[in-house]
């Protein structure tokens, strides 16, 4: 370690016996009554203490290290492998693919549950991984496309689960705790169940070491082809499969994957066979020290928490530390996106957009679902009646799609990532912590307080990108921080859901997307912030271009880097925190549109920034009609909706344009 | 204290529009729209069914009693109302719960917004919702129908006492699945309930303000031998699981086979959910 002279070893100690030392405060007292022998034998139904050790205390402290082990180990291969300190089984969107199956069975297919709860998971894991690996396979496994299409799978996912609790929201209790990863355990069976398959995978994943440390040698085992491919994949599967029997067998923990490697490697393990051992065995230590701690708060307070949302909460800090330390080291190796050959005719391409925008828009006023449920297109005094409804929540939903297209692209030239956007920024969790604060500490929260609320999150997490932008040197480094600021925020969230409160319930609503709480005055003031929004990035257009050609290049053209850089963060920030109290967190606009018009053409200058923006108005208005009338009366949330929607647009831009430039 | 001098203005217009409808016929009963199951519950004891109600499908496997009358409209998700849908109906008033408190500005162009607070005010729900019935019927009208109700409640509450009188401690839970369980204590109405049948709940450790917590399995070795309840519904595998778990079979409720299920329970219901409750849980010790 740079800053430390200590051995790895030193650190890894300390860790376990941490870890120790806690198992002993909380299973000490208990084996002390009971007796040391107790512990071992099977012990008579009628010793209640003996019985709670043997079949509830004992296997959760095993289950705890298994799966520590087992995630701490994934998140190690997918890290390796990808040569992305991002990747992990919650970016890559297995862990949100397992518990959407595990949602659709509960609610259509609950036989599925009572035939094998694991394997119900596993398929949907296995699916979400199997649609990354094909668009990854695409790209030869290119680390950016990977971690932009798993987040994308994630966000897709959990997007579907969020719409399922919306709708049904009482049958899915079950799943808030799932979904939070709870390591109670009633018996042996399910460590039994889980442990040889760890152990076979950790086996097939140390047969792979070989191979790994040939993919460290990086663009110099190119020539190897199609092993270097096949190697690759084969970690990636066993990597899959451990987060997978993890997941299946105790819900989401999730950020112990992306973590416990880092901190790994922080401690000081550099050669692959050491981190091979360190990360996972980290990631147990991990977990074991967590979950004791919570099972004596639990006992002193009353009130259990899910592990696995905790560890996020525990293990994003560690991980900020460590990346303040060792910046370098930990330096996403991202590239550049592959070339788009722009369209021959931006302007026809813009003018098309606004039509279809125009159509969609129209039929978002006129046309609706009557009382008996059959479908009308409304007019005269009924649709006068109707429109006070309609128009704000189309015109704030337009609005939105607008501000979260236009500070997606701000972010995107600003860091010149590719996958910078507020959602994956923080920016919009942000905007949810401040609304969950004013939830809980108001009683009966009003527009204004929620306001207050939103605002005062998104620039919490504003004045931390700037605070950034004097250490941090690169646009990856934001990307890094933003995307564990907002794992943390989440984690926070998922917290006080899985706490079961119900108030929480109107934030899942919010969270959702709803325009529901949009009156006239709202509309207006979005609808405002948008105008200004487009015009003052269009005024920007030249230092953003200057920009966006790298730094260097802007500074030679007399562009006061530092401070354009603040503006243009406190511009986006300030859309993000607007449109992210209307749409909600989760609608991720702001990712997809501005990669929609790259990928549809619109590559460069005003053509892209207004495509963007207009595709981004076109998802939230297509999203606000479908979200009214589809399922009627229910409404579903146009967030997510524009996320539903999106989602398939999106992945098939990207292959689309990938085949043709492939051919090229 | 303006805004809520202004609410009682509303609502007694409400009231005041309420009464003289009589007059005219039988035809025009007051519309109105209720946000809250346990409302609704409240409303067609009275006699006042609701025009519109939030979730109407949902309502056969969480309330049960009373039944839904034909021709409620479904006005869509509790958290999020069909507004147009609201518009098209047409009430004359709308009864809410405080956490719809935030689209109240909404709500109010369309109709008067009553809003009820009966849980999370730190202490037990039972005398707000004997509050509620009166205040609604009072509003509607129907006082004899309200006061017929509370005392139809207390004596149905009285035939309970005597028919669990052997029943000890008992605990009441849901099961979230094979491994997590939410177990109700004082703050809600299932407490409201035990308090009235002179029953002891077995679960002693705090509840938050809703009157329940969450719990793993294994904390249930605390209730000793008391009687469990667990209500419906109950996930699929859950039973299974339980009948090879050595921890379950070891607990002491379920080797004295003092294990029982219980149908469904509205847990944030009104007056008929609390007899509904004592009535099964009478039932079951029979």
């Amino acid at each position: 370690m740079r800053h430390s002279p200590r051995h790895p070893l030193f650190w890894f100690c300390t860790l376990w016996c941490v870890a120790l030392g806690v198992t002993v405060l909380n299973l000490g007292p208990s084996i002390g009554n009971i007796g040391l022998d107790a512990v071992y034998s099977i012990p008579s139904p009628g010793d209640v203490q003996a019985v709670l050790m043997h079949y509830s205390l004992l296997p959760r402290l095993a289950m705890a290290c298994v799966c520590g082990f087992a995630l701490g180990l994934s998140g190690m291969l997918f890290q390796h492998v990808l040569r992305n300190p991002l990747a992990s089984p919650s970016t890559l969107g297995v862990e949100a693919g397992a518990q959407l199956a595990l949602g659709l069975a509960m609610l259509w297919f609950p036989a599925l549950l009572g035939w094998s709860r694991d394997a119900t998971a596993a398929f949907g894991g296995f699916a979400a991984m199997g649609i990354v690996f094909a668009v990854a396979w695409r790209f030869k496994f290119q680390p950016v496309v990977v971690i932009l299409t798993g987040l994308v799978m994630g966000l897709y996912c959990t997007a579907i689960v969020t719409l399922l609790m919306h709708v049904n929201d009482h049958y899915l209790a079950g799943l808030f705790i799932w979904g939070g990863g709870s390591l109670n355990q009633n018996d042996w069976r399910q460590v039994a169940g889980l442990f040889p398959k760890v152990a076979v995978s950790s086996v097939l994943a140390m047969l792979l070491v070989r191979q790994l440390s040939v993919l460290t040698l990086g663009e110099a085992a190119q020539s190897l082809g199609i092993k270097l491919q096949f190697v690759r994949a084969a970690s990636l599967f066993v990597a899959v499969a451990l987060t997978i029997f993890t997941v299946s067998a105790v819900g989401v923990i999730g950020f112990l994957g992306l973590a416990a490697p880092a901190i790994a490697r922080g401690m000081g393990a550099r050669r692959i066979a050491s981190r091979m051992i360190i990360a996972p065995l980290t990631g147990a230590a991990l977990l074991i020290i967590i979950d004791q701690l919570l099972q004596i708060y639990a006992t002193n307070t009353g009130s259990s928490l899910p592990t696995g949302a905790v560890t996020a909460l525990i293990g994003v800090p560690v991980l900020l530390v460590l990346m303040m330390r060792r910046d370098r080291t930990l330096q996403s190796q991202i590239a550049a996106g592959t070339a788009i050959p722009a369209s021959k005719r931006p302007a026809r391409l813009v003018a098309s957009i606004a039509g279809l925008l125009l159509v969609i828009a129209l039929s978002g006023i006129f046309v609706g679902r009557d009382v008996d449920g059959s479908w009308v297109s409304q007019t005269g005094a009924t649709l006068e009646l109707l429109l006070p409804w309609r128009l704000p929540r189309l015109a704030a939903a337009i609005s939105a799609g607008i501000m979260l297209a236009l500070a997606g692209s701000l972010l995107q030239r600003l860091t010149g990532n590719s996958m910078a956007s507020p959602e994956v920024l923080g920016v919009s969790a942000g905007t949810a912590f401040g609304l969950l604060c004013v939830l809980f500490v108001v009683a009966e929260p009003t527009y204004g307080h929620r306001l207050i609320g939103g605002f005062t999150g998104a620039a919490t997490v504003l004045l931390m990108l700037f605070a950034m932008s004097r250490r941090a040197q690169s646009g990856d480094q934001f990307l890094v921080l933003g995307v564990s600021t907002g794992a943390f925020l989440t984690a926070l969230i998922s917290v006080v859901l899985a706490s079961g409160n119900p108030r929480a319930l109107s934030l899942i609503s919010w969270m959702a997307g709803s325009t529901y709480g949009v009156g006239s005055s709202l509309a207006l003031i979005s609808s405002g912030f948008a105008i200004a929004g487009l015009t003052a990035v269009t005024l920007l257009l030249r230092p953003l271009q200057q920009f966006a050609l790298g730094e260097m290049s802007a500074h030679s053209h007399g562009v006061d880097v530092r401070m354009f850089r603040i503006l243009i963060l406190g511009a986006a920030a300030m859309l993000t925190a607007i449109a992210t109290l209307i749409v909600g967190p989760l609608s991720f606009v702001g990712l997809m549109a501005p990669h929609m018009a790259k990928r549809l053409g619109l590559t460069r200058g005003l053509a892209h920034l207004l495509g963007s923006a207009l595709l981004g108005a076109l998802l939230m208005a297509t999203a606000d009609f479908i979200g009214r009338t589809i399922y009627f009366p229910w409404q579903l949330p146009t967030g997510l909706v524009a996320t539903l929607l999106g989602g398939p647009v999106f992945a098939a831009l990207f292959i689309r344009r990938s085949r043709q430039f492939m051919r090229h | 204290m303006f805004s809520l001098c202004r609410r009682d203005f509303l609502v007694g217009s409400a009231v005041f529009a309420g009464s003289l409808l009589p007059i005219r016929g039988r035809t025009s009963v007051l519309r109105i729209v209720s946000l809250d199951y346990g409302l609704a519950q409240t409303l067609i004891e009275l006699g006042v069914p609701p025009v519109g109600l939030s979730d109407t499908p949902g309502w056969a496997d969480w309330t049960v009693e009373p039944p839904l009358p034909q021709g409620v409209a479904n006005i869509g998700s509790s958290h999020e109302v069909n507004m147009e849908l609201l518009q098209l109906l047409k009430p004359d008033l709308i009864i809410s719960t405080p956490y719809l408190e935030w689209v109240r500005p909404q709500l109010e162009q369309i109709a008067p917004v009553k809003s009820f607070p009966i849980h999370a005010l730190g202490t037990s729900p039972f005398p707000h919702i004997v509050a509620a019935t009166r205040d609604l019927g009072r509003m509607l009208g129907r006082t004899a129908e309200a006061e017929a109700l509370i005392n139809r409640t207390e004596g149905e509450l009285r035939v309970a006492k005597a028919a669990t009188r052997h029943l000890r401690k008992l605990a009441v839970i849901t099961f979230m699945d094979a491994r997590n369980i939410r177990i109700y204590g004082p703050g809600g109405i299932f407490q409201d309930v035990f308090d009235r049948l002179d029953l002891q709940n077995a679960w002693t450790r705090p509840t938050n303000e809703w009157g329940y917590t969450d719990a793993g399995m294994a904390d249930l070795i605390d209730i000793g031998d008391s009687r469990l309840f667990y209500m419906d519904p109950v996930p699929p595998d859950v039973l299974a699981t339980l009948s090879g778990s050595p921890l379950w079979q070891s607990m002491p409720f379920v080797e004295n086979a003092h294990v029982q299920r219980l149908a469904s329970v509205l847990m944030f219901g009104t007056l008929p959910s609390a007899s509904r409750f004592a009535r099964l849980l009478a039932e079951a010790t029979q």
